[in-house]
């Protein structure tokens, strides 16, 4: 376990750009996380927020800038080894395994833990039945702290909305991460969910140790989560600071004009 | 010699073209892969060879006739087998598919039997010499008459309001049918065209390469297919561009090279180009959204 | 019983019939034939089922490792091996080295095909027929466009058997393991097995090289059971034969491959008084199916024989540990 100072951060993102043909999705983002800190990226519909999470795991390789996690570059990594390092996402529009089960959703995720051959796997060695076993007790234990271990054998996709949100969480935690960006978590959700969600989040960030960044419209989570926030326009950076401060930020407001919410955070 | 090529070219791409906008616009408007297309093009050929050789009608009666008869044999193999999988899992539309290609060679094996047969002589060949090259009046006719059939279907699908629906299916499945479009008949047109065309191809295979019989849809079929594909799949223009394309890297190797060749040479060719272009030449390049 | 014992018990069971049926002669040669056809045919269908069942990919090109480990296993069986009467000790590794070769094919057309669009695995590997067929038709030492002969017929039951048996425990101990979720992660949504950390590459490349190996065993047994081979047996018509047997018995299951197999080859040979006609019934009957089952005949279901350790029985309360 590395010890992460200011100087020494776990996670460091310097001058990401990455631009689609002529558009420039983002425009030098930088970003430093120390362990357990939780920050926001908000931003109008577009800005790019999703692409950051695109470029930092690898669904796109950044035309410019460095990812970097506990002093491994992760920039030019394929995703699978991105998130094998510990950098864990779930999704806008979730993407669970719609044939599996709950627990083999989230067992599926930990396939980097996992490290038997293939000759181990078809002769069923001792190797292969005790790492089965510690990745499936390991699966159970998070579910089981999601309160969803009495629904480990049903079909994830079949569960309710809120629950499958619940299971993707799960899912992303299993191959032990030491960043976690969330996107959208509190989407489709009513404001008791929401402040259920924001509890969960904490609770994740105390028991796991991870940082986390938070994409979210939902001005109610963010405030009561984010000791930072970074709120994009157009690929750029147009404020980085406390929540509070937001509503008092002119760049801000207007970039948000048109948008029926109250900064305040209702 | 490089015009004789040429020639050649043009009259096996032709083939491959129209049997290729079969595919594609299947694909476009029904994202299925109809395989048993190929069996059609040669229930075409049959068809037009019943016509020929019982009825003994003439080639300018043949034609339209065949594309009516084999135009409905999409449609009802549509209608029977495809419509009610619409919204099953594609794959168990791909196996019918195959299914009913199978059963399509095995009716005609079973009807006419496994030899070749021959295709009589409808019209009456003229040669014509020009120096380093020849071509026949047969040659022509396959070309112009496949090249105003191209030229058919693309004004067609852009400018009546049958075409405009065919295009709005290919690219909404979901949100066409609230625009009033009738999906079924839609879909039957798009069937009755492709397999009519296929059996004009059936035709000219007959007319051109006089012996057919009833496996000749398979190579034909998957080729085409192929032709469909380094087109661009659903691409009317990259159908008829991977026809020719296809037509040309054929005669080109057999020119060239040994006959067992052949096949390696044009699938190891179209590999190769896939490679460089994965959606083929006028395909849409996949976007992946995360 | 203990329900791990049945696994074993059963294998020896069939062993031992199989063993007599081949020594003693206890079975009518027809019939005998009928079945190692059956067991050859899921050999090719458990194995196909990898790619297109469980990985969800359309490949048409499994008769094309079934040529090659065909081709391979009898040429060494034939131009290599020592005859004699003890020759036929060999034949398993006859059977090895055609299944290490279309394994080997496998791998160098894999890593290509899929930087590949999904639809286009088909075209790939109905071109490798197209190729494969050209090239064992103009490599002198495979006899050429006239095929291969003089191969002895080593392929007997208890072979079948045990190649078949041993490709159905392997794709089941695959499809049950880290792999063989990676497997079925890259079918259902492939982006978000990379974000999960599945090698999706390593995953998609082992898939089909196991899958081509199984191939390459059962075009060895098929080779060295009608004795004589040319390069048209392996057609694109070939493929479709597994391609049909999958899905009629179901794709992404254990069982349905081998359900698959055994009633179709059974069918045809139950319809054969039809004459060619039988080639109509059945795809008209698998269309039918497809109609009301689109699933297959397993529909998407396991049997609970064929999942492992431990059963699933019913969900346990909250807090408790799952007991195996």
């Amino acid at each position: 376990m590395t010890n992460n100072t200011p100087n020494n951060p776990l996670f460091q993102i310097t001058g990401l750009s990455h631009s689609f043909g002529g558009l420039k999705a983002v425009s030098h983002f930088d970003l430093t996380l120390e362990p357990g800190q939780i920050w926001g990226l908000i931003g109008p519909n577009g800005a790019g927020k999703t692409t950051v999470f695109n470029l930092i795991t690898g669904v796109y390789k950044p035309d410019e800038g460095s990812i970097d996690l506990n002093g491994n570059d992760l920039t030019s990594l394929p995703s699978h080894a991105i998130i094998a390092r510990g950098v864990s996402r779930t999704f806008q529009n979730i993407r669970l395994f719609k044939s599996m089960t709950v627990l083999d959703n989230v067992r599926t995720a930990g396939y980097c833990r996992q490290n038997y051959s293939l000759w181990s796997a078809l002769a069923r060695t001792t190797r292969f039945t005790e790492q089965e076993e510690r990745l499936r007790q390991s699966a159970i234990e998070v579910l089981k702290t999601f309160g969803l271990v009495s629904r480990i054998h049903e079909l994830a996709m079949g569960l309710p909305y809120g629950l499958q949100r619940t299971i993707e969480l799960a899912r992303a935690l299993v191959s032990r991460p030491r960043v976690l960006l969330l996107d959208e978590p509190g989407a489709g959700m009513n404001p008791a969910e929401i402040d259920k969600l924001a509890a969960t989040i904490l609770w994740v960030r105390d028991t796991f140790g991870v940082a986390i960044v938070l994409i979210e419209h939902r001005m109610r989570l963010v405030m009561n989560l984010c000791e930072q926030v970074k709120v994009l326009n157009f690929g750029e950076t147009i404020f980085q600071g406390k929540p509070g401060d937001l509503s008092k930020n002119e760049t801000v407001v207007k970039a948000y004009f048109g948008e029926d919410h109250d900064p305040a955070g209702n | 010699m490089f015009i004789q090529q040429a020639l050649n070219s043009l009259q096996l791409g032709s083939i491959y073209a129209l049997i290729a906008l079969g595919y594609t616009m299947v694909y476009g408007v029904l994202r299925l892969i109809n395989f048993a297309h190929g069996d059609v093009f040669m229930v075409g050929s049959y068809a037009a060879l019943f016509l020929a050789v019982s009825l003994h009608c003439p080639l300018l009666i043949i034609l339209p006739l065949t594309f009516i008869a084999i135009g409905a044999l999409g449609v009802v193999i549509e209608r029977l087998a495809y419509r009610p999988l619409r919204n099953a899992p594609r794959v168990s539309a791909v196996i019918t598919a195959l299914a009913v290609g199978l059963f399509l060679e095995t009716i005609m094996l079973a009807t006419v039997g496994p030899e070749p047969k021959k295709f009589p002589a409808l019209i009456i060949t003229t040669v014509y010499s020009f120096g380093s090259f020849t071509t026949t009046n047969l040659q022509i006719m396959i070309i112009t008459v496949s090249i105003v059939l191209m030229m058919a279907v693309d004004l067609f699908v852009a400018k009546t309001r049958t075409g405009m629906a065919m295009r709005a299916l290919s690219w909404d499945k979901t949100y066409a049918p609230l625009l009033g479009i009738n999906v079924d008949r839609i879909v039957s047109v798009t069937f009755a065209l492709g397999a009519g065309l296929a059996s004009i191809a059936g035709i000219f295979v007959g007319l051109a390469y006089p012996v057919i019989d009833p496996y000749m849809g398979i190579m034909v079929g998957w080729k085409a297919f192929v032709s469909a594909v380094i087109g661009g799949i659903g691409s009317i223009k990259g159908a008829v561009i991977g026809g020719f394309l296809l037509g040309a890297v054929e005669i080109l190797s057999a020119a060239f090279l040994p006959s067992t060749f052949k096949d390696m040479i044009v699938f190891g060719l179209l590999l190769i180009i896939l490679l460089f272009k994965p959606q083929g030449f006028f395909g849409l390049p996949v976007q992946k959204k995360v | 019983m203990d329900r791990k014992y049945i696994g074993p018990l059963l294998f020896a069971a069939g062993m031992a019939s199989t063993l007599c049926c081949d020594f003693l002669h206890a079975l009518d040669p027809y019939v005998a034939q009928i079945i190692m056809y059956i067991g050859i045919n899921i050999i090719m269908t458990a194995s196909l089922n990898l790619v297109n069942g469980y990985m969800g990919e359309f490949s048409v090109g499994h008769a094309a490792f079934m040529a090659v480990g065909a081709y391979v296993a009898s040429f060494f069986s034939v131009s290599i091996l020592p005859h004699g009467p003890w020759s036929a000790v060999f034949f398993p590794l006859c059977l090895l080295a055609g299944g290490a070769a279309a394994a080997l094919v496998g791998f160098l057309i894999a890593v290509p095909a899929f930087k590949a669009r999904d639809d286009y695995l088909a075209i790939i590997t109905l071109a490798l027929i197209m190729i494969t067929k050209s090239v064992f038709e103009n490599l002198p030492w495979f006899g050429g466009p006239q095929g291969y002969s003089g191969i002895q017929k080593y392929t007997n039951l208890s072979w079948v058997f045990v190649c078949a048996t041993a490709t159905v425990v392997v794709v089941r101990n695959l499809v049950n393991s880290n792999f063989g979720r990676g497997i079925i992660a890259v079918r259902d949504d492939e982006v978000a097995a990379n974000l999960v950390s599945v090698n999706t590459k390593y995953v998609k490349v082992l898939a089909f090289v196991v899958s081509a190996f199984f191939a390459g065993v059962g075009g060895g047994l098929f080779a060295h059971l009608i004795q004589f081979i040319n390069p048209r047996t392996f057609s694109i018509i070939k493929s479709t034969d597994f391609l049909l047997m999958l899905y009629l018995g179901g794709s992404g299951t254990l069982a349905g491959p081998i359900l698959g197999a055994a009633i179709w080859t059974i069918l045809l040979e139950l319809l054969r008084f039809l004459g060619i006609w039988r080639f109509v019934v059945a795809p008209v009957a698998l269309i039918i199916l497809m109609i009301y089952r689109p699933l297959g005949i397993m529909g998407g279901k396991e049997i609970k024989w064929f999942r492992p350790h431990p059963p699933f029985p019913s969900p346990p309360g909250e807090g408790e540990r799952i007991k195996q």
